[in-house]
């Protein structure tokens, strides 16, 4: 390939030298056809290069934008929780390096903005259903050892049973620690 | 994107359920509470046995700890539900009825049915509304287009049960309207 620009390099400066010599001696020279020719199949050639360079460009990017998309639903299904699905082998092994990298700047980036009005409303909260009652009565399914709560800390051992402020514990019934007891 | 799967195509009726709770409604309150503010504004001083409008949210909130009775609205009556009826029965057209009644009805049945006069035959005339009313819906398939839809005394939860299939086939009509009409050019 290298060759060819060099050739193609050559080629072209020997058509303006042409020019020049033929203002230099106030003369017409004869018209180079082969030498344009041989240029205008050079062009060609690139431009398929070139061509050949942007075929499949959408189909990667249609790939990814719906990876990327995934990635972000994941997300938020876990209410943010990036640790939760990082650490879960299933769904680590099959991302990208890349794909890594993305979640935890996405991640940095939502945490950055709601922590801007965390005081105020809790934008990681699950939205699935309308709030209905101030508390609720939990099942834990896994340890998830000693939490804060607005009644004070609380040890979550599997297999008992709380009544616990919905906001507290929102977060573990999404990712699976907890149970709602309807 | 950060909205869940099941609230994409369209609210949930415990999302209009909600909604619904914001209105206003009566109450004869059982314990006194001062005026307090919350975000939506402020309500009280609630005097007993004085009545009061309050939200039905915070109605039905006091109501389960048994600290107010709730005065059943005037729709939420035999003789309103069942003149409603005959009207759907009868006409071509829905009949009008207020805007959340479905929602209303189902929250404060739940509640405070003991509020509420005979309520078994509200119950049963509630679903024959719904039943009526629905199948006014379906009939009113045939005339869908790709234009416009107009149609009067739609409540909320039905407008949000036909809105995602309406939307839905307009924009095919739309799509077949259009190459229809590229065609003829042709």
């Amino acid at each position: 390939m290298s060759n060819d620009t060099r050739q193609f390099g050559d080629l072209a400066t020997q058509l303006v030298m042409e020019s020049r010599r033929s203002t230099q001696t106030d003369s017409l020279l004869k018209y180079n056809d082969s030498l344009v020719r041989a240029l205008i199949r050079e062009q060609r050639d690139l431009e398929k290069a070139a061509e050949a360079l942007e075929a499949g460009m959408d189909e990667l990017q249609a790939y990814h934008s719906h990876r990327v998309e995934r990635l972000r639903d994941l997300y938020w299904a876990v209410g943010g929780a990036l640790p939760h699905i990082l650490n879960n082998q299933d769904i680590r092994s099959k991302l990208s390096p890349h794909e890594v990298d993305y979640l935890r700047q996405y991640n940095s980036f939502v945490m950055e903005f709601r922590s801007e009005f965390s005081h105020e409303l809790d934008i990681t909260a699950s939205i699935t259903n309308p709030p209905k009652d101030l508390n609720v009565l939990v099942h834990v399914v896994k340890n998830c050892g000693v939490i804060q709560t607005e009644l004070g800390s609380i040890d979550f051992q599997k297999g008992q049973r709380f009544m616990v402020r919905r906001a507290d514990i929102e977060h573990l019934i999404v990712q699976g620690y907890l149970e709602e007891v309807s | 994107m950060s909205l869940p799967y099941s609230l994409r195509t369209s609210i949930t009726p415990p999302e209009l359920e909600l909604i619904a709770t914001q209105q206003l409604i009566e109450i004869i309150p059982l314990i006194a509470i001062e005026k307090t503010a919350f975000i939506s504004g402020a309500f009280g001083p609630l005097q007993p046995p004085r009545k009061a409008k309050i939200p039905l949210w915070m109605a039905i909130n006091l109501k389960l700890r048994k600290k107010c009775h709730i005065v059943a609205p005037e729709w939420l009556s035999v003789e309103f539900l069942q003149s409603r009826l005959d009207e759907e029965i009868n006409e071509p057209g829905f009949s009008k009825l207020p805007f959340r009644y479905a929602e209303i009805s189902k929250v404060l049945l739940d509640v405070a049915s003991d509020d509420i006069q005979n309520t078994d035959k509200i119950r049963s005339l509630l679903k024959d509304l719904r039943e009526a009313r629905q199948a006014k819906s379906r009939e009113g398939l045939d005339q869908i287009n790709r234009g416009e839809l107009s149609v009067s005394n739609l409540c909320s939860m039905e407008i949000n049960e036909i809105r995602p299939f309406f939307v839905h086939a307009m924009g095919i009509l739309t799509h077949l309207h259009r190459e229809a009409s590229t065609e003829d050019q042709l």
